[in-house]
């Protein structure tokens, strides 16, 4: 009878101990956070250098072409104006008179897109998803009978703004 | 709360926008171009008889960008109509007249190879009859007694725009 409590108490002292080692093995792990910070980005690149419009002529229309880039991570919408409130009419490069016609731009390519004839003010010229995007841009303008024969410039701005 | 609000403004400040912008350039030449509709090329005076003027009207159109004005001039040494028989050729007694409608101007004596050409428009504005717009004109022949009949008095009219 001795023994047999001397066994059960032993059987009893293994379980515990078993059943101790146990929970100290569950509770062993770790963790790790990681973190970033993607801010949204724009950006508007045209090609260095000025445009020339070819083979002006009265009665006619110029076109040069070009290509701007935009870059952004977010939705953005590009928009276009003419400086120096003209109206959006090319001026003199030595006096005050202005063309009789605006410059008109237009984004080139497989669909038809639509034309926007230039104010002083800011027009949407087009808009889109994140991504980077070539745009292919003709710069027109008309010449009329009455425009005084002489040189001609218009500086055109663009602003690049999350949609 | 804090927190939000600054990663709010750290957004908007990201994100405010890019801007770029180019010169355009173009040069516009001086330009004048005259053209005598085709229906003008070869009139045919009428009313031809003794004593009396012969007319034919016609038009030309002139497109410029600066101020112009309109010359004419006559293809014979003297201006005046030569027939096709006769030794010599019969000449007209009389010069030729030109005269435009809108804008007025001439009568003009129709000048030859022997004298500057003559003025029949000064000054006219740029534009004022471009396009699609025709000057109208006049020429007028008086035939005299003593103009010897032919079936073929000719004369070719130069007409040409000078930038003034």
């Amino acid at each position: 009878m001795g023994d047999l409590r001397k066994m059960i108490i032993v059987a009893l002292v293994l379980i515990y101990a078993a059943l101790s080692n146990q929970e100290t093995a569950e509770a062993s792990f770790g963790l790790t956070h990681i973190n970033a910070s993607y801010k949204s980005n724009l950006e508007l690149v045209m090609p260095s250098g000025d445009i020339s419009l070819q083979d002006a002529s009265s009665g006619k229309e110029a076109k040069a072409s070009s290509v701007l880039t935009v870059r952004a991570n977010i939705p953005w919408v590009l928009w276009v104006r003419g400086e120096g409130n003209t109206g959006g009419k090319m001026q003199r490069v030595n006096g005050p008179a202005t063309l009789k016609d605006q410059i008109r731009i237009q984004q080139t390519g497989s669909s038809a897109y639509k034309e926007i004839t230039l104010s002083d003010k800011f027009k949407i010229y087009c808009r889109g998803l994140a991504g980077e995007f070539l745009i292919p841009t003709d710069f027109k303008q008309r010449f009329s009978w009455k425009d005084v024969p002489s040189d001609y410039k218009m500086r055109i701005s663009f602003k690049l703004v999350p949609d | 709360m804090m927190a939000l609000l600054l990663a709010a403004i750290s957004f908007l400040a990201a994100a405010v926008e890019d801007r770029d912008s180019t010169n355009v350039y173009a040069s516009l030449p001086a330009q004048i171009e005259i053209q005598v509709p085709s229906q003008y090329e070869n009139l045919q005076l009428t009313n031809c008889s003794p004593s009396s003027y012969g007319s034919a009207t016609s038009g030309i159109e002139v497109r410029s960008n600066l101020n112009w004005s309109l010359d004419v001039a006559g293809s014979t040494a003297t201006g005046h109509m030569v027939g096709s028989t006769g030794t010599p050729l019969h000449e007209l007694h009389s010069p030729m007249t030109i005269r435009s409608l809108n804008p007025a101007g001439g009568p003009v004596t129709i000048p030859g190879t022997d004298s500057s050409p003559a003025m029949l428009l000064t000054n006219i504005a740029p534009g004022d009859y471009s396009g699609s717009s025709t000057i109208s004109l006049t020429f007028e022949q008086f035939f005299g007694w003593n103009d010897y009949a032919d079936d073929d008095y000719r004369l070719t009219v130069t007409l040409t725009a000078v930038p003034t």
